[in-house]
């Protein structure tokens, strides 16, 4: 596993494989499918997750397998297993031939993580793994060597409806149109020239260091990776980003009244992620050992948000200026956003990396709202207190990004004044 | 199942340490050790649990790791003294604060015969 992953270190980028990949948590990755379905609906939003799954999985499982010298389908049907617990999204058996077959799960990532996080609180109408479901169907396709694109899974039972495991029934069907590849050499088409910025002595150590630290980093026995307080995922970065900017593009068209609402939440899942993420990095042994014990200011947590944003594979986020109380500017030469959006549609009328932005203004609420040093516990009611009880404090702004052609990724925080008053 | 996470926390007081269940975790597996006798270089726990059939597991210098025959594992931070016990997943959830009692005790038996 560890050796599948590499990293571009100038841009601080990450594959797994020959995929462009990110790590993400549970809290992120329920909520940024949550949104999906809220602006397209459960029956468009799920078909959307699914087939940029099983887009985005079959080069993973094709490169890997060629790698691995896997040749039959049983070992690529197996390799498929070990890389989806590896990644961390729990453990998936399948049993498919050319005219379709079953796949079962359990302790799938995304149906057992919204078990444990809303299943006592709330009573679930759909199946919650179209992941699960198009890497399924990603991996019969690629074993089998059927025509790509065309098997399709649906989960007919899911641990988040209270079924004991996670089933789906994976048939052949039509073939889905092509999207443009998005790899490697897509990526590396895109990027520009890298640069630093302020407090690099800081924040490369620690990048460095969480790397080395999750290297070795992958699922137990359940096929989950339980650490800082989260459940983590080597995930496809692919995936993200098709759902997202593809959700975006079909409310534009459809529903453009509905524009904003979707954006603030693609840019909510940016404050999920740093709370939650971030801030269980922060407050964990491995921090406290390699960083120190935290200070209460707020530069070492900027800082070290930078930092950790860099080891997740998120790209050269680099502090422009910081101004405490006042103001953020974080730089990039690029983002898994901004180069996802070039490679697949080219330049871009206007910034659109949501993640980056939602994440700056967390970092920025992170290093002066939350009191470090009295061990907080970052919970809902603690997250709802410090980005929904009220008008946030900072503002956001994406001034340029280099999927418009700015020869920089540059998002300004700002002091909300209305929000003081 | 057991009974939901309280707002404030859950800690339990043992009689040579106390264990306090770390930041979010859901699933009670992690869990913040204070020994009431510390010993006075927190490095020097990850010997004697060795001798008491812990494994050593070498990661990265800033964090030792040993790890319990069962499963469980304890992070130690040498700078400042920092224990955390990880609960093994085999172990029931309802079971798993008591587990990390267990452990914190033997830690601090094993911290006071090393």
């Amino acid at each position: 596993m560890s050796s599948l992953r590499r990293y571009l270190p100038e841009h601080d980028l990450m594959y797994f494989g020959p995929s462009p990949a990110v790590y993400h948590c549970h809290h992120f990755n329920l909520f940024l499918d949550q949104t999906i379905d809220d602006a397209l609906g459960f029956e468009a939003g799920s078909r959307l997750r699914f087939l940029a799954a099983r887009e985005f999985a079959t080069p993973l499982l094709a490169g890997v397998a060629e790698q691995s010298k896997a040749t039959t389908p049983a070992e690529k049907l197996e390799l498929a297993s070990k890389l989806f617990a590896g990644m961390g999204h729990g453990r998936l058996q399948i049993s498919a031939d050319a005219r379709g077959g079953e796949a079962k799960g359990s302790f799938l990532h995304y149906g057992y993580s919204w078990s444990q996080k809303y299943g006592h609180v709330v009573k679930r109408r759909h199946p919650a793994d179209a992941f699960g479901a198009g890497f399924a169907a990603a991996a019969t396709e690629v074993a089998l060597g059927t025509p790509q694109d065309t098997m399709t899974a649906t989960e007919v039972g899911c641990v988040a409806l209270k079924a004991p495991h996670c089933t789906f029934s994976l048939k052949p069907g039509e073939r889905a149109p092509r999207e443009p590849p998005v790899g490697e050499s897509e990526v590396g088409q895109q990027l520009i020239p890298t640069f630093n910025g302020l407090y690099e002595e800081v924040i490369q150590p620690i990048t460095k260091g969480l790397r080395d630290f999750t290297a070795p980093v992958q699922g137990d026995e359940r096929g989950l990776v339980q650490a800082f307080g989260v459940y983590v995922t080597l995930h496809l970065a692919g995936y993200y980003n098709r759902i997202s900017y593809e959700a975006v593009q079909q409310v534009e068209r459809k529903a453009p009244h509905s524009l904003g609402v979707l954006e603030d939440l693609l840019r909510e899942s940016g404050h999920v992620c740093v709370f939650n993420t971030f801030g269980g990095i922060i407050l964990s042994p491995e921090w406290e050992g390699m960083v120190g014990p935290l200070t209460g200011e707020a530069l070492p947590i900027v800082t070290g948000c930078i930092a950790i944003a860099r080891a997740l594979g998120f790209g050269r986020w680099t502090v422009a200026e910081f101004e405490p109380g006042k103001r953020l500017v974080v730089r990039a030469p690029c983002s898994y956003e901004s180069v996802f959006y070039q490679a697949r549609y080219g330049k871009a009328a206007r910034p659109n990396e949501y993640f980056l932005q939602g994440a700056c203004l967390a970092i920025a609420q992170l290093a002066h709202r939350v009191e470090w040093k009295n061990k907080p516990v970052l919970n809902a009611d603690y997250y709802n207190a410090l980005f929904r009880g009220g008008p946030l404090p900072w503002k956001v702004e994406q001034t340029k990004s280099t999927a418009c052609g700015h020869p920089v990724t540059e998002v300004v925080v700002t002091r909300n004044e209305a929000a003081r008053a | 199942m057991p009974e939901p996470i309280p707002p404030g926390g859950l800690v339990l007081e043992g009689e040579r340490a106390r264990v306090e269940l770390e930041n979010s975790c859901f699933e009670r597996i992690n869990w913040r050790c204070t020994l009431r006798s510390p010993p006075r270089e927190p490095a020097s726990l990850v010997p004697a649990l060795v001798s008491r059939g812990y494994t050593e597991l070498k990661r990265v210098p800033y964090v030792l790791e040993v790890f319990h025959p069962d499963g469980h594992r304890v992070a130690i931070v040498p700078a400042t003294g920092r224990i955390q016990l990880r609960v093994a997943v085999q172990v029931p959830e309802e079971l798993r604060a008591q587990t990390a009692l267990r452990l914190a005790e033997e830690l601090a038996q094993a911290a006071e015969a090393g």
